[in-house]
C-alpha cells in the first residue's frame, strides 16, 4: 500500500474505512428488518400521506411510487432521500479536508512534497483515493441493500439499486471534492469541512423547500442536490443529464482547487 | 565551477511581513555551508524557497542548475531535505515511512536507509508517534540521507539529538562531503556550525549580513571568559591585552570578553594561580552587534 500517495491515503484510513463499511452494512440490515412491519401498515400510511399538501410531499421528495408498501418505495424514502447521501457526504468531506489541508496542518505535506513529485500529482492521487474509498463504501452498501432486499422480500431490481447508490456516491463526491478544493485553497482543514457542511445543508434545503418557498423554487436547479434527488434514481433509474452535471461539478471544483494549490505558498 | 545553490536578490514577504530580503549567495559543490542566524531571522524561509514549498516575492533561487518550481521533481530527486521540527506520519513505523518515501523517490530498496538507521541506533519497527523527540529526529535524518542526494538541505538538523548522536551525525555529514555532496545546513548556534562548515553565512532580520570562511569568522568570534584566581590580580594587565575587552575584576574573579584567539589571555592568566576557568560563547545576537561595532571602528 505504501508505494504511492494514493496507496498511503487509503492505508492511513484503513481502520476508519473498515468501520464505515461495517457500520453501513449493519445499518442496512437493521433498516431492512423494519420493512416487513412497515409494509403491513402501508395502506394506512398511504392514506395519511395522500392527505399531505403537495408542498410537504415535495419536501420529502415523495414522487410517484414513494410508498412503504414496496421495497423500492421504502428505500427511496427511508434511505436515499437523506440518510445514505448524508453518510457518504460526511465520509467524503472528512476525507477531502484531510487530504491536503489536514496534511498541510500536520506538516506532513512538506515531507511528501520534498520528494520528486508535483503538487498536481499529490492532489490527483488524493482525489483518486477519495473517489475509490467513497465508491468502496457505496459498493458495500449496494451489496448490503441487495442482501437485505432478498432477506426481507423487497422485490428490488439490482440495476436500480446500483443506480441509486451510484447517484448517492456522486453527490457525496461533489461535496467531498469541494472540501478537498477548499483545503487546497486555504490550507485549513476545519474551514474546509465547516464551509462544505454549510454548503451541503443549504443545497439540501434549497431543494427540499423549493415547493414551499417561492423564491427558492427559482434557484432550485442551482442546488447540486437537485441533480441527485429530482430524478429519484431508486424509483426511476438514472437521469444521465443529471449525472453529467454532478460529474462536471466534481471535475470543475477539483481543477479549481488544483490551480490554486499549484500557485500558493504552503504553510509551515 | 557551477554553484549548487545560487540566490539572486531572493526576496520573500508574507503579506507585509518580512521573510528574507535580497539574498545573494552561491554555494559550491562539495561544500558544507552553515547558514546561521537567530530564530526568526529567515533561515527556514530560505530553505522552504529552495524546496519550492513557498515562492519568492522577487529574485530567484537556482538549485542544481534548475528552477525549484519549473524543474521541481527533477531537482528534488537529488535533494535530501530535513525540516526544522520535522512532521512525520505518527502512525507509521520508521520502516513504513521510509518505504513510502523511498517509493516516492523511486527507490524500492531500504538497504541504504537501514544502514544509516543502524548507525544512529534507530529502531525502525516502532510507530513514530511512540518515539522520543530525538528518535523522531533520527527518522527525519535517515529520510534526508537515504537516497544519497547531491544536495542536502538541513534545517536545524541536530535539534533533539543527544551529544553522541550529534557526533555520529557530524560524521555522516563529513562523509557526504568527502563523497563530493553539498550540504546546506542552518543553525542558530555557532558552535554547531563551527564543527563541520567550510563557510558560514549569517542572516539577520531577513538579510544576509556576512558570508565568510569559518576561519575568518572564528577569528572574530566573541567569547565571555570567567577566570577565578587564587588571589587578587591587576585589572590593567589584562585590559591591556589585544582583543580583550570589558574587563572587570572583583576579588579573585576576572570577567572579560575576548575576540578571536584566547591564547594571550590564557598565557597571561597562567602567571597567577588559576582555580577555575569558564568560557561562554557569546550568543549570535551579541556576535552580530560586536561584528558591526568592529566594522564601524575599522572604517
Amino acid at each position: 500500500m505504501l508505494r504511492s500517495v494514493f496507496g498511503a491515503a487509503l492505508w492511513s484510513r484503513r481502520r476508519s474505512l473498515a468501520w464505515w463499511v461495517g457500520g453501513s452494512f449493519a445499518y442496512l440490515l437493521f433498516l431492512g428488518s423494519a420493512f416487513p412491519t412497515l409494509r403491513e401498515n402501508a395502506a394506512e400510511w398511504e392514506r395519511m400521506m395522500d392527505n399531505y399538501p403537495e408542498a410537504l410531499r415535495a419536501m420529502f421528495n415523495m414522487v410517484e411510487g414513494s410508498s412503504f408498501g414496496t421495497g423500492p418505495g421504502f428505500l427511496h424514502m427511508e434511505l436515499f432521500s437523506f440518510v445514505l447521501p448524508l453518510l457518504l457526504i460526511v465520509f467524503a468531506v472528512g476525507f477531502g479536508a484531510r487530504a491536503i489541508a489536514g496534511e498541510e496542518e500536520e506538516g506532513t505535506l512538506d515531507l511528501v512534497l520534498s520528494a520528486p513529485i508535483t503538487r498536481r500529482r499529490v492532489l490527483a492521487e488524493q482525489f483518486a483515493a477519495m473517489v475509490v474509498a467513497t465508491f468502496l463504501i457505496g459498493v458495500v452498501t449496494c451489496v448490503a441493500i441487495l442482501i437485505a432486499g432478498a432477506g426481507f422480500d423487497m422485490g428490488l431490481v439490482p440495476g436500480r439499486v446500483a443506480a441509486a447508490v451510484f447517484a448517492a456516491v456522486l453527490i457525496a463526491l461533489v461535496f467531498g471534492t469541494l472540501s478537498l478544493a477548499l483545503g487546497c485553497i486555504t490550507g485549513r482543514r476545519g474551514l474546509a469541512m465547516g464551509v462544505t457542511g454549510a454548503v451541503a445543508l443549504a443545497a439540501y434545503l434549497v431543494f427540499s423547500l423549493a415547493e414551499m418557498v417561492g423564491w427558492l423554487g427559482t434557484i432550485q436547479k442551482a442546488s447540486p442536490w437537485y441533480y441527485y434527488a429530482a430524478s429519484a434514481p431508486m424509483l426511476r433509474g438514472l437521469e444521465w443529464a443529471h449525472v453529467g452535471v454532478l460529474v462536471a461539478l466534481v471535475v470543475a471544483v477539483a481543477v479549481a482547487g488544483g490551480l490554486v494549490l499549484e500557485r500558493r505558498d504552503l504553510a509551515v | 565551477m557551477e554553484p549548487v545553490i545560487r540566490l539572486e536578490a531572493l526576496t520573500k514577504f508574507y503579506g507585509r511581513q518580512r521573510g528574507v530580503v535580497d539574498l545573494d549567495l552561491e554555494v559550491y559543490p562539495g561544500e558544507v555551508f552553515g547558514y546561521l542566524g537567530p530564530n526568526g531571522a529567515g533561515k527556514t524561509t530560505t530553505i522552504r524557497l529552495l524546496l519550492d514549498l513557498i515562492r519568492p516575492t522577487r529574485g530567484r533561487a537556482v538549485v542544481l542548475g534548475g528552477d525549484p518550481r519549473a524543474d521541481g521533481p527533477r531537482l528534488r530527486r537529488e535533494v535530501g531535505y530535513l525540516a526544522g521540527d520535522p512532521a512525520l506520519y505518527r502512525k507509521m513505523t520508521g520502516r513504513q515511512l521510509l518505504t513510502y518515501l523511498g517509493h516516492l523517490r523511486g527507490m524500492p530498496s531500504l538497504g541504504p536507509a537501514e544502514e544509516v538507521a543502524a548507525r544512529l541506533e534507530l529502531d525502525l519497527d516502532r510507530p513514530i508517534g511512540d518515539l522520543s523527540r530525538g528518535n523522531r529526529q533520527k527518522v527525519a535524518v535517515v529520510q534526508a540521507l537515504m537516497h544519497s542526494p547531491r544536495l542536502l538541505v538541513l534545517d536545524e538538523p541536530t535539534a533533539g539529538l543527544d551529544p553522541l548522536m550529534q557526533r555520529e551525525f557530524y560524521r555522516l555529514v563529513a562523509e557526504a562531503k568527502a563523497e563530493g555532496r553539498t550540504v546546506f545546513l542552518s543553525s542558530h548556534v555557532l558552535s554547531e556550525v563551527e564543527r563541520i562548515a567550510d563557510r558560514v553565512g549569517i542572516v539577520r532580520e531577513g538579510r544576509l549580513v556576512v558570508v565568510e570562511g569559518l576561519e575568518e569568522l572564528k577569528a572574530k568570534a566573541l567569547r565571555r571568559l570567567e577566570i577565578h584566581f587564587g588571589g587578587p590580580v591587576p585589572r590593567e594587565e589584562f585590559a591591556a591585552l589585544p582583543g580583550v575587552q570589558d574587563v572587570v575584576v572583583e576579588d579573585g574573579l576576572l570577567i572579560c570578553t575576548a575576540v578571536g584567539s584566547i591564547d594571550r589571555l590564557v598565557k597571561a592568566a597562567a602567571r597567577y594561580e588559576v582555580t577555575n576557568l569558564a568560557v561562554h560563547e557569546a550568543d549570535l545576537e551579541e556576535l552580530f552587534l560586536r561584528y558591526y561595532e568592529g566594522a564601524g571602528d575599522a572604517a
